[in-house]
C-alpha cells in the first residue's frame, strides 16, 4: 500500500537521459475529427459514415453502453491546450507522455470509431484501412518512435486478409490487431486465415481489449455498471486464450506470437492453472493438443501490464509476476486514458535492473524485432 | 516549520488553485467554499497532478440507487485513477488512516500582519492592504 | 430464479423444515443475480439462515463468456469460472450486501485458485470507480471475504506447496473454505478429494468447523 509521498521526486524518478528507455506497448492515438480520415476514406464510405454512422451491436450511436468513470474514458491532465479529444495531438502527447517518460517506442493502438465492432463489414474494412493509412501519415511519420498496428475486422476474413497484404507490402507495421469480441472466440477455425498469414508474414497478433461482439460482457449476463465491466475486460481475454489454446491455433502454427494488450496479468496463472488442471480429463475430446495448456501459453503468448494488479503487499505483486514468468511481460502505460500506469511508479515491489530491463524494452523487443 | 507565503487571496478564483514551489516542493493551493487548502501536488498512488484533479462533493448513498452530495467542491477526485481525498486533510476516501496526500496548515493573513514576519518570500511583494495565502511546510 | 415470487413462495413452503440448508442457484441464469428483482429472495434467505449456492451451470441465455459459442467442452468448463466473478461483483455492487447484510453466498464448483488475482482487481477497480456505486462502502475484497464461502473442488492448483500456501495467505480468510467432493460427477477429485499440498490447518476448518458455521441449519436439521 502507498506511502505518503512528502519529499521532492528523487534524481531516479526525474526523466535523465540516461535512464532506461522503455518500449510502451499501449498508446492510443485518437482522430481529432471524423475528417482526418477523408483523405483516406472513399467518397462513398466518407458519405455512409456522415448519413448512416456506426451500425453497432449496442444500443447507442456514438458512445458506449455503459458511461465511463472519466470523459472520453481519458486521464483529466490529458486534454490537449489546442482543442481535440486527448490522444489527438501529437506535439502535446510527446510533452506530456513520450518525452518525459522516455519513450524508446510506442505502439499505437486505435479504437475510434468502434473500429473492431461494425456490423457492416464492407464499411468496417473501409474505416479500418483509413485508419491504417492515417496512423502511418499522421503519427509514425511525424514521429518514428510511435509504430502502427495494421487493424482488420476478422469477421470479414477475406477483407482482412486483403488488407494484411495492402498493408504489408507498405513494411512499416509492427502487428495485426484484431477484436477480442467478435462474433466468434478466435480459435474457432472460421479465423485461421488470418493466423496462417500472420505467421507467414512475422507479425505478432495484437489483441487489444473493448468492442462489442454482442455477447454478454460477462458469462452471467449484462451487469449494470461499468465497475463491473471494466473488470470483465480480463474476463474476454483470457476467455480468447483459452479458446486460441484449446482449439489448437499454436499447435496449428507454431511461429505465430500473440499479445495480449490491456487485460492486465493477474489472472493468467490461475487461468493456466485451472487448463492444465482439467487437461487430462478433457484430453480425449481435444486430441489435437500435444502438450499441457501452460507450455502453449509460456511459448506463443505475451502480456501487456497495465492495469498492473494492486495486491495488498508488495510480494504478492512479486510471486505473481514469477508465476506468470518475467518473460511474457510487456510494459503499457495506455496513455492517455483514465487507468493509465505511470512506468515509475506502477510496480510497486522491487524489481532488479535486469528484470526492468526486460518488461520495459527487451521483451517487447524481442516479440516486435526492433 | 516555516510560513511561506505564496499568493495573494485574490490571486486564486473560487474553484480554482494555484501550484507553487516551496523548498522543492509541487504544492498546490485551492479555494473552495471560502477557504483555501495546501496539498502536495502529487497523488500518493502513481503520482498525478493533483492540480488537474476534479474538485468533486463527497458523495455517500444510504442505499442502492440513491446518491447524496455534500460539501460540494471540497473532494478531490485524482485525474488519473478516480481516487477521492478530502481536501482538508488529504485523506482518501477509501483508506483515510493509511493513504493520503500530505497536507500543509494554510493561514490567510493580512499584509500588515505579515510585515511583522517571521515568513519565507523574499521575493514576494506584500501589501499591506492586502490578503495573502500563506502555507506552513 | 425467472419468477422470484415463485420463488418466495417455494422458500416459505420449506422453511420450516430444517433439512433444506441453502437455496440453490445456477452460475449462469437469466440475469445476474445482483439484480433488484432477485432481492425478495435474499430477504428469505438472510431471515431464514438459509446461505445462497451459486452452483456451476447454466440456462444458455447468453454465450458462456463474453468471447462467444466455444467449440469445446473443456473450454465451456474453463470460462465458467468467469460467471462465478461477474456473480459475486454483480452481488457486491448493486448493493446486496448493504440490504442483507448476513446473507452468506457459497460457490459451488467455481474453482478457487483464481481468488486472490480477482479480489486485487476488483479493489483496484472499485477504489477508482466506487463514485458509480457508493454505496458499497467497503473493498469487495472484504465483503468477499465476509460474505461468500467456496466450496474446495475443483481447486485448480498450482503444482507446488509453496504457491498452494501463497495463495490460501493472499486469500485471507481460512473461514472461506468448504469441503467439496463433486461426487459423482466425472470432475470428482478421485480417491483423495482434498487438494494436494493444502496446509493441515485448514483441513480440519473446512471439513466441519466451516460448513457448520456457513450452514447454519446443519446443527439444527434433527
Ligand atoms: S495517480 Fe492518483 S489515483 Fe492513481
Amino acid at each position: 500500500m502507498s506511502e505518503v509521498i512528502d519529499r521532492p521526486l528523487r534524481e531516479d524518478e526525474k526523466p535523465v537521459a540516461s535512464r532506461l528507455r522503455i518500449v510502451d506497448c499501449d498508446v492510443h492515438p485518437s482522430l481529432h475529427s471524423f475528417d482526418d480520415l477523408n483523405e483516406f476514406l472513399p467518397k462513398r464510405w466518407q458519405q455512409h459514415l456522415k448519413e448512416y454512422g456506426s451500425h453497432l451491436r449496442t444500443p447507442y450511436l456514438f458512445t458506449t453502453p455503459y458511461p465511463r468513470s472519466s470523459p472520453l474514458i481519458a486521464r483529466r491532465d490529458a486534454w490537449p491546450p489546442s482543442g481535440g479529444p486527448p490522444g489527438s495531438d501529437l506535439a502535446f502527447m510527446q510533452k506530456q507522455h513520450l518525452d518525459p517518460l522516455d519513450v524508446e517506442f510506442g505502439i499505437l493502438q486505435v479504437l475510434d470509431l468502434f473500429i473492431f465492432s461494425q456490423q457492416n463489414l464492407e464499411f468496417g474494412a473501409a474505416i479500418q484501412r483509413a485508419i491504417n493509412d492515417w496512423q502511418l501519415a499522421f503519427w509514425s511519420h511525424r514521429d518514428p518512435r510511435l509504430k502502427a498496428s495494421i487493424l482488420v475486422g476478422q469477421d470479414g476474413v477475406d477483407l482482412a486478409i486483403a488488407e494484411i497484404e495492402r498493408c504489408a507490402k507498405i513494411g512499416e507495421y509492427v502487428q495485426i490487431n484484431v477484436s477480442p469480441r467478435a462474433n466468434e472466440p478466435l480459435g474457432r477455425r472460421r479465423y485461421w486465415p488470418i493466423y496462417e498469414r500472420a505467421q507467414e508474414l512475422g507479425l505478432p497478433l495484437g489483441i487489444h481489449v473493448g468492442g462489442y461482439g454482442g455477447h454478454a460482457p460477462t458469462g452471467g449476463g449484462w451487469p449494470s455498471y461499468y465497475v463491473e465491466e471494466h473488470q470483465s475486460n480480463a474476463h474476454t481475454i483470457a476467455a480468447q486464450l483459452a479458446s486460441l489454446v484449446i482449439e489448437g491455433v499454436p499447435e496449428r502454427f507454431p511461429k505465430l506470437k500473440f499479445v495480449f494488450i490491456e487485460g492486465g496479468f493477474g489472472w493468467i496463472p490461475s487461468a493456466v492453472w485451472r487448463m492444465d488442471q482439467h487437461f487430462e480429463r478433457f484430453r480425449s475430446e481435444v486430441p489435437h493438443l500435444k502438450r499441457k495448456p501452460s507450455e502453449y501459453v509460456r511459448e506463443h503468448f505475451w502480456f501487456t501490464t497495465q492495469p498492473i494488479d494492486e495486491p495488498d503487499e508488495a510480494r504478492q505483486l512479486r510471486s505473481l509476476i514469477e508465476w506468470v514468468g518475467i518473460d511474457r511481460l510487456l510494459f503499457s502505460s495506455d496513455y492517455p486514458h483514465w487507468d493509465f500506469d505511470d512506468p515509475r511508479f506502477a510496480f510497486k515491489t522491487p524489481l532488479t535492473e535486469a528484470e526492468r530491463k526486460k518488461i520495459f524494452s527487451t521483451n517487447a523487443r524481442a516479440v516486435y524485432k526492433f | 516549520m516555516a510560513r511561506h507565503i505564496v499568493a495573494s487571496a485574490s490571486e486564486i478564483p473560487p474553484g480554482g488553485n494555484k501550484v507553487v514551489d516551496v523548498d522543492g516542493r509541487d504544492i498546490v493551493v485551492f479555494h473552495v467554499n471560502g477557504e483555501f487548502f495546501a496539498l502536495l501536488n502529487r497523488c500518493p498512488h502513481e503520482g498525478a497532478p493533483l492540480e488537474k484533479a476534479a474538485c468533486v462533493a463527497r458523495l455517500t448513498s444510504p442505499e442502492p440507487g440513491i446518491y447524496q452530495r455534500s460539501r460540494v467542491g471540497e473532494m478531490l477526485r485524482c485525474p488519473w485513477h478516480g481516487w477521492e481525498f478530502d481536501m482538508r486533510n488529504g485523506q482518501s476516501w477509501f483508506d483515510p488512516k493509511r493513504v493520503k496526500i500530505r497536507s500543509y496548515p494554510v493561514a490567510v493573513e493580512r499584509g500588515e500582519e505579515l510585515q511583522k514576519g517571521p515568513y519565507v518570500a523574499e521575493t514576494f511583494p506584500v501589501h499591506v492592504e492586502d490578503s495573502y495565502v500563506i502555507v506552513e511546510v | 430464479m425467472q419468477d422470484p415470487d415463485l420463488a418466495v413462495e417455494e422458500i416459505e413452503r420449506r422453511a420450516a423444515d430444517h433439512r433444506f440448508v441453502s437455496i440453490l442457484v445456477l452460475a449462469q441464469g437469466e440475469t445476474l443475480l445482483g439484480r433488484r428483482h432477485f432481492w425478495p429472495v435474499y430477504r428469505l434467505a438472510e431471515k431464514y439462515k438459509l446461505p445462497l449456492a451459486i452452483h456451476a451451470g447454466t440456462q444458455y441465455r447468453q454465450a458462456p463468456s463474453s468471447a462467444g459459442w466455444p467449440s469445446h467442452r473443456y473450454e465451456y468448463y474453463f470460462v465458467e469460472a468467469q460467471a462465478f466473478q461477474a456473480q459475486i461483483l454483480s452481488l457486491i455492487y448493486e448493493g446486496v450486501f448493504g440490504k442483507f447484510p448476513n446473507l452468506k453466498v457459497v460457490l459451488m464448483e467455481s474453482g478457487v485458485s483464481w481468488l486472490p488475482a480477482f479480489m486485487w482487481r476488483a479493489n483496484k477497480t472499485w477504489r477508482g470507480v466506487r463514485v458509480e456505486v457508493p454505496w458499497v462502502e467497503r473493498e469487495p475484497a472484504a465483503i468477499i471475504r465476509e460474505n461468500f464461502r467456496v466450496t474446495m473442488q475443483p481447486f485448480d492448483a498450482p503444482g507446488d506447496a509453496k504457491s498452494v500456501e501463497d495463495i490460501i495467505d493472499q486469500i485471507g480468510s481460512e473461514k472461506m473454505f468448504l469441503f467439496a467432493s463433486d461426487y459423482p460427477h466425472w470432475q470428482f477429485d478421485g480417491d483423495d478429494p482434498i487438494p494436494p499440498n493444502l496446509p493441515n490447518s485448514i483441513i480440519s476448518k473446512m471439513c466441519v468447523d466451516n460448513p457448520l458455521e456457513t450452514f447454519p441449519r446443519l446443527s439444527l436439521a434433527n
